[in-house]
């Protein structure tokens, strides 16, 4: 009965009521392509880099140049172990989200024939398995005799690798992956000789997957002797940035110390970018669905005023304040159902050119239903204050003003 | 007329203060969201260096065994150092950077790590690098492998306390380097020139010719990223690599030259594949983008800037349409006094007018807030870590544009409501009263 009252009086105001739908459509298509971006940046700011993160702080120095110099690697070592409070300390590279890595494609076979996916490189001195808080899930950890140096192209010499579970299961599938060999070079192959969990590499890119990482086991070579990272309790964290920074720059004047911090940092910084496109976004559909609503309110309440009359006449012809509250509300909801339906073609022709230009999957359709709760809402919560307006006209308006 | 139409605006606009603020407050929130995007995005799409990137060329060549869906987008040694020895080109300067830890050569002097471009001596009148003190090296220098460097002024300043750096020696790594010339500091924007490190960084502080820099092997100047498309016996010695870590600028003042310059390069893939060092068969793979094109192939505005932009201006759609909405049910709500007004004689182009001169008042204050809250905006983005933070400024052009856009969407929503308005009939509605 409601629903026949109002939609015979719509097209009275065909052209307002055109533009509020295009304007929730186009709010619609927004609010749903925004929402799906920013779910997808969060997932990917979460992603688990399987070490113990809040337990690291790291310091990034220029290295210690020529080999001849490797023992002042362990020289730093000890000094740094010796600080109170650090647990354990290690030179490494390829930090899970340093923002740098050196990738390779392993071969899988001795001929070159076969081809894995692209690897990124772990590498570190003894402990540092430990020290990044990776537990062996299958086969052994290294050894201390696991340990070598590199050869004249960085790649380690010792002929032992760990791969996380998530790799094992790419190259390997429904095999053991222990005493299986990867090949870097036509000399160069690395056996299998344990599983962890998981970690991820230095860099993501959208080719790489970010598990797909290989450790290696090298004593302290000039090569990887640039970051340090050491194992503390976090609320030791702070003071043991500033302590390990002053106690190298002591052991060497000449050294130059160019990041250093603790992990969690360093993670949110990697991810700097995407939380502030994320950010972004978020204030972009606030402020959208605030000015909608306003926009609503705007016009339901110019509707309330221009139709006094017609509501006094309503009453005095037996309408309770509800039909009248009703009456509006009711009203709203065609006309914010209405953008929802055309903003659903909308948001698929949006969600199609942002697949085109930036590299984004698909729009999954579970994002209309809540866009379209959204929009409801806001229409609803956005007429109320006009409907109530309506709903008080006293009957006795009929008669005033005929 | 317009006077008196700005003044019934006016006092239309104050008899319904709350209206009038939700309008301007849409606007500005689209204008400024806007504004504050497309600078950025204005900023980082921009020419590094007008009037010149015209005559700039990058020769790209393929000498990897596969092709892949683009040209490789840096060179190996044997390429860059034959292509620059053919001297085919006006000008041309090979490249490569490296952040390398430098002092000043006295005792004592406290070691920093500067971004370090290893080139050859057409680097500096090629890319118009400006001198304050000395000059650049010379070709002979370049063959010499000279130990001499160019530093930016910034760079002297901080190596040297103020003082003079020029004639100085410089320590990189365990080198020392004459300063034969400074140069006043130079920020292409984008790094366009080396795109591997960051693209909105700060300039490159010291230059040394590239021979030196490879006779030097161990200062390990080789580029931000290194691609190597076979086996590698070597990570500091890479003359003989098969790897692409370099990159090479051509200047060519003409488009005749550059044609001819196209036509040097296929010659040259070609000579490379009969000699056995390019792996793939077929016509050569070559390009010569200049600048600009360069920069457009490369991507180089992150996708995230345009991104931004686009939802930026959505909402802008959104807050103009809503201001559409709401012009339209004001005037429509003043049908008795626009009646009225064309009972008395006033034209249609005259209401018309009237209603449009409302509709910018209303975009014209949107378009002060938009630009306050734009520069809002921007500081915010001046205090993010990203490496284009600091030079988020809104300049002449953006200005300009902030009250042209404003003018514009003011404008189109405006329209729509004012047509309406203008062909409210006079009589039928007087009857009413």
């Amino acid at each position: 009965m409601q629903i026949r009252h109002v939609l015979a009086a719509l097209p009275r105001h065909k052209l307002v009521c055109l533009l509020v739908v295009f304007e929730i459509a186009v709010a619609f298509a927004i609010l749903c392509n925004a929402a799906f971006i920013i779910n997808q940046r969060v997932q990917l700011m979460r992603i688990d880099t399987g070490i113990a993160e809040d337990q690291l702080v790291f310091v990034r120095t220029d290295g210690v140049g020529a080999d001849e110099n490797a023992h002042l690697i362990t020289r730093n070592l000890i000094a740094l172990r010796g600080l109170a409070g650090v647990k354990s300390a290690v030179a490494m590279f390829g930090l899970p989200l340093e923002n740098m890595s050196i990738n390779f494609k392993p071969w899988l076979t001795a001929d070159m024939k076969t081809r894995a996916p692209s690897v990124g490189m772990v590498a570190g001195t003894p402990g540092y398995l430990d020290t990044l808080g990776l537990k062996i899930v299958q086969g052994r950890g290294f050894a201390d005799a696991d340990y070598d140096g590199v050869d004249q192209t960085s790649k380690p010499l010792s002929p032992v690798v760990i791969v996380p579970l998530e790799l094992a299961e790419r190259l390997w599938p429904g095999q053991n992956p222990i005493g299986q060999k990867i090949w870097r070079s036509p000399t160069r192959s690395y056996t299998v000789i344990g599983v962890v969990q998981r970690i991820v590499r230095g860099y993501l890119r959208e080719d790489f997957v970010p598990g797909y990482t290989a450790l290696f086991a090298v004593k302290p070579v000039a090569a990887y002797s640039g970051l340090y990272v050491m194992r503390v309790a976090p609320q030791d964290r702070e003071r043991l940035v500033r302590e390990s920074a002053e106690l190298l720059m002591r052991l060497d004047p000449d050294m130059l110390i160019d990041a250093k911090g603790n992990y969690v940092d360093m993670r949110a910084d990697y991810f700097r970018q995407d939380a502030s496109l994320a950010w972004l976004l978020l204030a972009v559909c606030v402020a959208m669905l605030l000015v909608t609503a306003m926009g609503i309110a705007g016009l339901a309440n110019f509707w309330v005023q221009q139709r006094r009359r017609q509501i006094g006449i309503r009453r005095a012809l037996g309408a309770t304040r509800g039909d009248i509250l009703r009456y509006f509300q009711a009203e709203n909801f065609l006309i914010v159902s209405g953008g929802i339906v055309l903003g659903m073609l909308l948001t698929l022709a949006l969600n199609l050119l942002l697949t085109m230009h930036y590299e984004l999957p698909r729009l999954p359709v579970a994002y209309f239903p809540i866009g379209a709760v959204v929009l409801w809402l806001i229409g609803q919560i956005a007429v109320l204050g006009p409907a109530l307006r309506a709903a008080a006209v006293p009957p006795v308006v009929a008669t005033r003003s005929v | 007329m317009l006077a008196y139409y700005l003044g019934l605006a006016l006092h239309s606009l104050k008899q319904n203060r709350v209206l009038t603020a939700l309008m301007v407050l849409a606007m500005g929130l689209g204008i400024g969201a806007s504004m504050t995007t497309l600078t950025v995005f204005h900023l980082l799409s921009g020419d590094p260096l007008p009037g010149r990137s015209g005559q700039l060329f990058y020769p790209q060549l393929d000498p990897t065994p596969t092709a892949a869906a683009v040209l490789p987008g840096n060179m190996n040694y044997i390429d860059a150092v034959n292509l620059w020895q053919a001297k085919r080109a006006d000008r041309q300067a090979i490249m490569v950077g490296g952040n390398i830890k430098t002092k000043a050569a006295q005792t004592g002097a406290r070691p920093m790590s500067l971004h370090t471009l290893a080139t050859t001596a057409d680097f500096f009148p090629m890319f118009g690098v400006r001198f304050t003190q000395g000059n650049a090296w010379t070709p002979a220098d370049d063959l010499a492998k000279a130990r001499v460097a160019v530093i930016s002024r910034s760079a002297s300043n901080r190596l040297f306390h103020g003082e003079s750096g020029l004639g100085q020696n410089i320590r990189l790594g365990q080198w020392d380097f004459r300063v034969v010339g400074v140069i006043d500091d130079w920020r292409p924007t984008p790094h366009f020139y080396e795109l591997d490190r960051e693209s909105y960084g700060g300039g490159d502080e010291v230059f040394i010719p590239f021979l030196t820099s490879r006779d030097l092997a161990k200062l390990g100047v080789t580029g931000y990223s290194l691609n190597c498309y076979g086996n590698t016996t070597d990570d500091l010695h890479l003359e003989n690599q098969p790897c692409l870590w370099l990159s090479f600028w051509v200047e060519l003042d003409n488009s005749a030259k550059a044609q001819a310059y196209r036509q040097f390069l296929d010659n040259y893939a070609r000579e490379q594949q009969v000699l056995g060092r390019y792996a793939q068969a077929g016509p050569p793979r070559t390009a010569l983008p200049d600048v600009m094109q360069w920069l457009d192939q490369n991507g180089v505005v992150p996708s995230d800037v345009s991104l931004k932009t686009w939802i930026a201006l959505g909402f802008l759609l959104v807050c103009l349409m809503n201001t559409t909405g709401l012009l339209l049910v004001k005037f429509l709500r003043r049908t008795t006094e626009i009646s009225v007004r064309r009972a008395l004689g006033a034209s249609r182009q005259q209401i018309f007018m009237q209603c449009l001169v409302e509709a910018v008042i209303v975009g014209m204050a949107g378009g002060a807030l938009g630009l306050l809250l734009a520069l809002a905006g921007l500081w915010g983005i001046r205090h993010t870590p990203a490496d284009y933070a600091d030079l988020a400024h809104l300049d002449l052009p953006m200005f300009a544009a902030t009250f042209v856009i404003s003018l514009a969407v003011s404008l189109v929503a405006g329209l729509l409501p004012a047509w309406r308005a203008c062909h409210i009939a006079p009589a039928l509605q007087l009857k009413v009263i």
